[in-house]
């Protein structure tokens, strides 16, 4: 499964979701990795059964269209899914009591094990106003898949115009100071793709952020020609503007220096996204459309881009949407009925992504989308949601200056 | 008079000119309240004002009731079940009960009695209180304006902008009894954003309560500073069926109660634990499933905003997960998925979203209810209690319920008629408003 996906991603690098790929060669390899889940993941198996869907070639009924996939709740990371049932404190304290009546029934292992049946990677969510012990857990035998598609996406929707290696500030976790961090994953893997010498890396293990010191290495990089490519979390970078606004300080980066932010306005005091777009261009003379905004998830292995910098090569003036590549599909729902909604409705954003063969690909999300452009633009987590999202990592940031 | 059809003399005031209008003539009101009618009196007018609401024949009522409807998108024939149950809660023994309970001395309120120190002083409240209620179930503003009417104070109630009919159709009714104790309550509504009335409404009044989300009640006391404000924010209420109780004998009262105002407001189950084996509380789930069934019938789910219904499409997809984790867990569902009952051992003690979903919780035996009490996430409000009062086991239940913050103990099916007698937060609504006064600072 991981070599058709992979093949697939190669093939279609380049494109996005709504162009290149051909349609009928996604939805067969969608169909595929379905049966897979539903013969690798049991609790899946389950969800399906009780929804009345099987894969195609299993019985009547099956399915022929990847919109047709049972989409699974994001939550279902946070519930161990691919895991063996544990043995929560209340199961525990009820067994101590001396009652067996909530025993669980032992389920065979997921497929995300490596050879030696140990899940290599382990990907965590940074918390929520639930607790550490609520995060999502996003287990995965290798790390291949994941990099492929994250690189390769991110060299389309952000590199687009091709700049060569760039100077990085990271302003967010990376592999080493969050190894858990699908995130800092990724953002170290862009550091070593496409930076040149060393990573400039601002952003500690406890979510602080030196400021000062990332104000110091824009300083010496506004003296020189090579552009600058910022990743940061949107609290983080806000953080970094308020700090030059503080100062009165404007600094002019090298042209062709790029900004991706992500995180949104969850968890700290974050700008706007009109807000951070203007404060780019005032305080560190990044254009607007070198501004991408990344929204992404631990339960997910692609990720979705702001189209500004495309639409700007391809010579169009459209309002920025998210864009994902070919290997994803993107609908939004009616929350009351699951449905698809009209064009122009808000609706709840459910993703598949062939890049999570590995776990579950079809993921329903409780974010709320409107359809705009080739994409859809995310209008947030509608009230009452819980706090959830990489922004966590900085709930120490206001009180890291 | 009560079987005529008064015309609603006025809606709700929503600028600081109007309701400014409005608090001078409330202040000769109270003047003449305070000269004129005594407690029983007054306890008399607003039972006899309450009566004409319970009569299905009054035409404000038929009109509330198809405004409330479309405002809140809640059925009319529950929301015509729900005003029994605010105005049924307004009968003379109750609101005697009330006066009894939370009045140092009751004769004080009708004149100054000689106090310790030799002045004569006299029972009353201030002379204006501003309430702001949540706009989740209609009724909120009836309690603290029969309140307020005791302890002669001008209540101002600002009803959420989705409902803002009710107090001022009621304050109508009274006026058909006495213009005075009509004039003293001010209906109010004013759009969220409106900072110029909240404003005035806040230097006007000498008492402050706000109800609502904890976001909103924090942001509004924060905007506003007040030296006397009361906050009631997000509370916790459930069902426990006991171990000694059978679990389907109690099934359709508690899908009452779930399914009333679409479980949105603070009285409304959101988990019912079961004490004993897994088998009962799934016996309890296939129970109660028919009864949420039957209620579907006579009351049936409305679609609610967008993000109410995400808030129970997250309950759903927990759930649905949940069972797929652990096949003997169990969820139970209308067609639609108009009502949920989520089975699971192992559920927080948390609300949900209510709209017809609730979880039920297998509890292996009281200490351990006891111990997941204690583990609630937010403040306890109502607990129905599936047993028999003049059961042996019932009072023993009953303090360690209230050793556990529940404020409202009851039989399931009265979770929404609380007596209005009832200790909010375990406050004493009337009793916190009355203070010893010299007359001339009445």
């Amino acid at each position: 499964m991981r070599d058709l996906v992979i093949q697939f991603i190669q093939e279609n690098s380049g494109t996005h979701n709504h162009a290149g790929s051909s349609e009928a060669r996604f939805n067969d390899l969608a169909l595929k990795v379905f049966a897979y889940q539903y013969e690798t993941v049991p609790a899946y198996r389950r969800f399906c059964t009780k929804r009345g869907i099987s894969p195609a070639s299993s019985s009547r009924s099956g399915i022929s269209h990847w919109g047709e996939i049972p989409a699974i709740p994001v939550d279902a990371f946070k519930q161990n899914i691919f895991d063996e049932p544990g043995v929560t404190a209340r199961t525990a304290r009820q067994a101590d009591r001396g009652s067996a009546t909530f025993a669980r029934e032992a389920e065979p292992a997921g497929p995300n094990k490596n050879e030696q049946g140990r899940r290599a990677h382990v990907f965590l969510s940074s918390g929520s106003s639930h607790g550490m012990e609520n995060r999502s857990r996003h287990c995965l035998s290798g790390l291949t898949t994941y990099k492929l598609s994250a690189m390769a996406h991110f060299r389309d929707m952000v590199l687009a115009d091709g700049p060569g290696p760039m100077a990085v500030l990271l302003l967010g976790p990376s592999a080493n100071t969050h190894p858990h961090s699908s995130l800092g994953r990724m953002f170290s893997w862009c550091g070593e793709e496409f930076g040149h010498r060393e990573v400039e890396a601002v952003f500690g293990a406890g979510g602080a952020v030196d400021l000062d010191r990332a104000i110091a290495w824009l300083q010496q990089r506004c003296a020189e020609s090579r552009p600058v490519l910022i990743l940061a979390l949107s609290s983080a970078l806000s953080a970094l503007i308020s700090r030059l606004r503080e100062n009165d300080q404007r600094l002019r980066l090298p042209a062709d220096s790029r900004i991706v932010d992500t995180g949104g306005n969850k968890g700290g005091p974050v700008l706007s996204a009109k807000g951070l777009l203007k404060a780019a261009w005032r305080f560190l003379h990044v254009p607007a459309y070198l501004c991408v905004n990344e929204y992404g998830m631990t339960e997910m292995l692609s990720q979705f881009y702001d189209d500004a910098l495309r639409c700007r090569i391809r010579g169009g003036l459209l309002a920025r949407s998210k864009i994902g590549p070919a290997w994803v599909r993107s609908v939004l729902v009616n929350p009351r009925s699951l449905q698809p909604v009209q064009g122009g409705c808000r609706g709840l954003l459910r993703h598949l992504d062939l890049a999570n063969w590995e776990s579950i690909s079809a993921l329903q999300t409780l974010d709320v989308g409107i359809v705009a452009g080739d994409g859809f633009i995310v209008q947030g987590r509608a009230t009452g949601a819980e706090t959830r999202g990489c922004s966590q990592l900085l709930s120490t940031l206001t009180g890291a200056k | 008079m009560s079987s005529g059809s008064p015309k609603l003399r006025r809606g709700a005031v929503s600028s600081p000119e109007e309701l400014e209008a409005a608090l001078w003539a409330a202040a000769e009101a109270r003047v003449s309240v305070l000269d004129s009618l005594d407690t029983e009196e007054i306890l008399e007018i607003i039972a006899a004002a309450a009566d004409a609401w319970l009569k299905p024949y009054y035409r404000p009522r038929e009109d509330i009731v198809r405004k409330l409807s479309a405002g809140l998108r809640m059925n009319r024939a529950m929301l015509d079940k729900g005003l029994d149950y605010v105005f049924g809660a307004l009968d003379k023994r109750s609101i005697a009960t009330l006066v009894v309970n939370e009045a140092e001395n009751p004769a004080a309120l009708d004149r100054a009695v000689k106090r310790p120190d030799g002045s004569l002083r006299r029972l009353a409240g201030p002379p204006m209180v501003l309430y702001s209620t949540a706009g989740n179930v209609p009724g909120l503003g009836i309690p603290p304006l029969v309140c307020c009417l005791l302890a002669r104070s001008i209540c101002v109630i600002r009803d959420s902008a989705r409902q803002p009919w009710l107090t001022a159709a009621f304050a109508a009714t009274l006026s058909e009894y006495s213009e005075d104790l009509g004039a003293m309550v001010i209906a109010a509504a004013w759009d969220r954003n409106d900072r110029e009335m909240e404003r005035f409404a806040f230097s006007q009044a000498s008492r402050v309560e706000l109800s609502g989300s904890d976001r909103v009640v924090a942001d509004v006391a924060a905007r506003n500073r007040h030296d006397q404000v009361v906050t009631r924010g997000s509370t916790l209420s459930l069902g426990l069926v006991p171990r000694e109780s059978d679990t389907d004998r109690w099934s359709a009262a508690f899908a009452e109660d779930i399914v009333m105002y679409e479980g949105l407001g603070c009285l409304s189950p959101h988990l019912i634990l079961v004490e004993g084996s897994f088998a009962r509380a799934r016996r309890m789930a296939k129970s109660l499933d028919l009864a949420l069934q039957r209620l579907e019938k006579i009351w049936p789910r409305s679609e609610l905003s967008f993000d109410a219904e995400r808030g129970r499409r997250a309950f759903i997809g927990s759930a649905e997960v949940s069972v797929a984790c652990d096949p003997q867990r169990m969820l139970l569902r209308g067609r639609n998925d108009e009502w949920l009952i989520h089975v699971n051992p192992e559920a927080p003690i948390e609300a949900g979203p209510g709209m017809r979903c609730v979880t039920i919780v297998a509890v292996p035996d009281r200490a351990e209810t006891a111990a997941l009490l204690r583990e609630a996430t937010l403040p306890l409000a109502a607990v129905a209690l599936a047993m028999d009062e003049d059961h042996s086991a019932y009072p023993a239940i009953r303090n360690a319920l209230q050793r556990c913050g529940a404020t409202l103990i009851c039989a399931p099916g009265k979770m929404q008629a609380p007596p209005i007698y009832w200790k909010q937060d375990g406050r004493a609504r009337l009793g916190e408003l009355l203070a010893w006064r010299l007359e001339d600072e009445l």
